[in-house]
């Protein structure tokens, strides 16, 4: 039974990246051009989900903020990976004071309110936040050139959710390493020669990534959530590009009049985020199964 | 020294002790042991008495609170305690392969069989990747595992136990190592697998000229497999010699002890006899014979003084004051 649920969220998941992916040929209008004749219009045949205060189509907006929304949210929990993962699996591997050190600071992050930190950096100009996040000096710029097609506020509001997650993944990967290290396979590679750096990335790391599959999807869902909480604010994605958080903050102004505004990008964001998360409840449970 | 009339493995004197909680472990305590090529040797003991130490400390993998106090290993004239992280790696798994007790959790469960066939074959031989394969499959073959292409793309959890093993038992002879070191190969294997396995190694370790350090706490293995065996008691050496003089004339009152409780072929409906009293607190051993508690012949002089391992005149090595000698000699 719960088998099924898992599935239809799966699916709707693909769904949503299906769409997201086909916006600019699906999408009925285009998402940014204003027609103030056509503003406030309610859901008909000709405008789906109705206009918004400057006309424009929210269909066509919705569907270009799938595209935001799920880059960001895929995005900023891979950085949350593969930061948490490295230094999880180097604290667990070489224990110590090296497990020590890392360790104290992921407490030390995790008693930081995540969110005001949040709104510090994305409150910054971009050139500003790409210092902020340093500590990066190469990672920063080449992720700014791998990214070029996405506006660089958006970029950087997927790093820092990203660079601000990642704990958790720590403290799980950390923990699996820890018993894995223990393993009789372990000590077969070393008999075999292998050396620490391919015992740690290639039988623990990929022994360890289960858990990390069911923590990295149910994270998803909190990452689109964060930047839905930003945007609303005003301070993730910035008008007139499209996210469904600052839909949503658009909306609010016209709430007494025309609830499709708010109601759309709501409804979207409430059934992305249940989907990730039943999906890695599913996950979790085949794996334990 | 000549190295060759050198044996492949010398053991001299080695020593493993483990620390904690302000007590001293001896868990090897002065063991001198030599292997020749292509000689088969069996180390048996009970549970605690050494025997897993003594083949960890052999290729370096005594871990903190342990440590190899003294003596030296030489295998084929190098001493392996003064050897340099990278030609340690390429001793162990290329010159020195290992076979562990359970092969279920020996083999990783998340990479196929020939990702880590391949892993031994990459880290020392220069095969390159697509012969690796041809190789792996031949090895497959090579220890008697049928349908081996498709084996070869096999997870650990698809296999038999008895088929795990196999497949630990190719890897560790991927490299054409010199010394394969099996300890307690077939004890988490099923009786008649056991034995299938036990007669691949000794086929493998004749027709490759491997020689072979078997641990195990089982007799009759020993029989079927080794040409010598060393028997161990808290981690002391107490008697050593050919497989057939000690099973026919033990000398020790602890090999002979051990050697009574096999069960015999026949003696249906006999009792089996046990050992009295227990392996001894390796913490608290006295001062002299430390199987003086469970010897039915124990004298004064044995609480005294620790015997020394005397030769005797036929090659044996025995640790007892007063050996059982040849019957009428």
């Amino acid at each position: 039974m719960k088998n099924r649920v898992a599935w239809v969220a799966l699916g709707t998941i693909a769904m949503l990246a299906i769409v997201a992916s086909l916006a600019p040929w699906i999408a009925p209008y285009d998402p940014l051009e204003t027609r103030i004749v056509d503003a406030l219009l309610p859901p008909s045949a000709a405008h789906w989900l109705g206009t918004d205060q400057l006309g424009r189509d929210v269909l066509s907006r919705l569907l270009y903020g799938t595209r935001i929304s799920l880059t960001i949210g895929l995005l900023s929990v891979s950085v949350a990976v593969v930061l948490g993962t490295f230094i999880g699996a180097i604290a667990g591997f070489f224990g110590g004071w090296v497990d020590s050190v890392l360790m104290r600071l992921v407490d030390t992050l995790l008693s930081v309110p995540l969110m005001f930190l949040l709104l510090a950096i994305v409150a910054m100009d971009p050139a500003q936040q790409l210092l902020a996040l340093a500590g990066w000096p190469v990672i920063g710029p080449s992720v700014k050139l791998l990214f070029r097609w996405i506006d660089p506020r958006i970029m950087v509001l997927m790093i820092a959710i990203g660079a601000m997650s990642w704990m958790g993944v720590a403290r799980l990967v950390r923990a699996e390493i820890m018993t894995l290290k223990e393993r009789e396979f372990v000590l077969a590679a070393r008999v075999a020669g292998a050396s620490p750096w391919r015992i740690l990335t290639r039988h623990l790391i990929p022994n360890a990534m289960a858990p990390v599959l069911v923590s990295a999807t149910l994270g998803v869902g909190g990452a689109i959530l964060t930047e839905s909480v930003l945007s609303y604010l005003g301070l993730g994605v910035m008008p007139p590009t499209p996210s469904w958080g600052n839909m949503l903050n658009e909306g609010r102004v016209a709430l007494g009049v025309a609830w499709w505004l708010t109601m759309s990008p709501g409804l979207c964001i409430l059934l992305t985020v249940l989907a990730f998360n039943l999906a890695g409840e599913g996950i979790r449970e085949w794996i334990d199964r | 020294m000549d190295r060759s009339v050198m044996p492949l493995l010398q053991l001299d004197s080695l020593t493993v002790e483990y620390r904690g909680d302000g007590e001293v472990v001896r868990a090897v305590d002065d063991v001198t042991l030599s292997v020749e090529t292509g000689e088969s040797l069996a180390i048996v003991g009970e549970s605690g008495s050494g025997k897993t130490t003594l083949a960890l400390a052999v290729t370096r993998l005594i871990q903190p609170p342990g440590s190899v106090v003294a003596g030296r290993a030489l295998f084929e004239g190098r001493d392996l305690f003064a050897l340099r992280a990278d030609e340690l790696r390429r001793v162990r798994g290329g010159r020195i392969s290992y076979v562990f007790q359970d092969p279920a959790t020996s083999l990783n469960p998340v990479l196929t069989v020939g990702e880590q066939l391949s892993e031994a074959i990459e880290l020392h031989t220069d095969r390159r990747a697509e012969r690796a394969r041809a190789y792996g499959v031949e090895l497959l073959e090579r220890v008697g595992i049928r349908a081996a292409p498709q084996r070869y793309d096999a997870y650990p959890h698809e296999l038999s136990g008895g088929m795990r093993q196999r497949v630990m038992i190719a890897m560790a002879i991927a490299t054409r190592p010199k010394l394969l070191i099996a300890d307690e190969p077939t004890t988490a294997l099923d009786v008649t697998v056991q034995v299938q396995i036990l007669r691949l190694l000794v086929e493998l370790q004749r027709d490759l000229g491997l020689s072979m350090l078997l641990i195990t706490h089982d007799l009759t293995i020993v029989e079927r497999t080794c040409a010598r065996v060393a028997v161990m008691y808290a981690g002391r050496l107490v008697e050593e010699g050919a497989v057939a003089d000690v099973f026919a004339n033990p000398a020790h009152p602890y090999t002979r002890g051990l050697l009574a409780c096999r069960p015999a072929w026949g003696a249906v409906g006999r009792q089996l006899s046990t050992m009295p009293g227990q392996s001894p607190d390796l913490a608290k051993l006295p001062p002299g014979c430390a199987f003086v508690p469970r010897c039915p012949l124990v004298e004064p002089r044995c609480r005294e003084r620790l015997p020394t391992l005397d030769t005797t005149a036929e090659g044996r090595r025995v640790r007892c004051v007063k050996p059982f000698s040849k019957p009428g000699a």
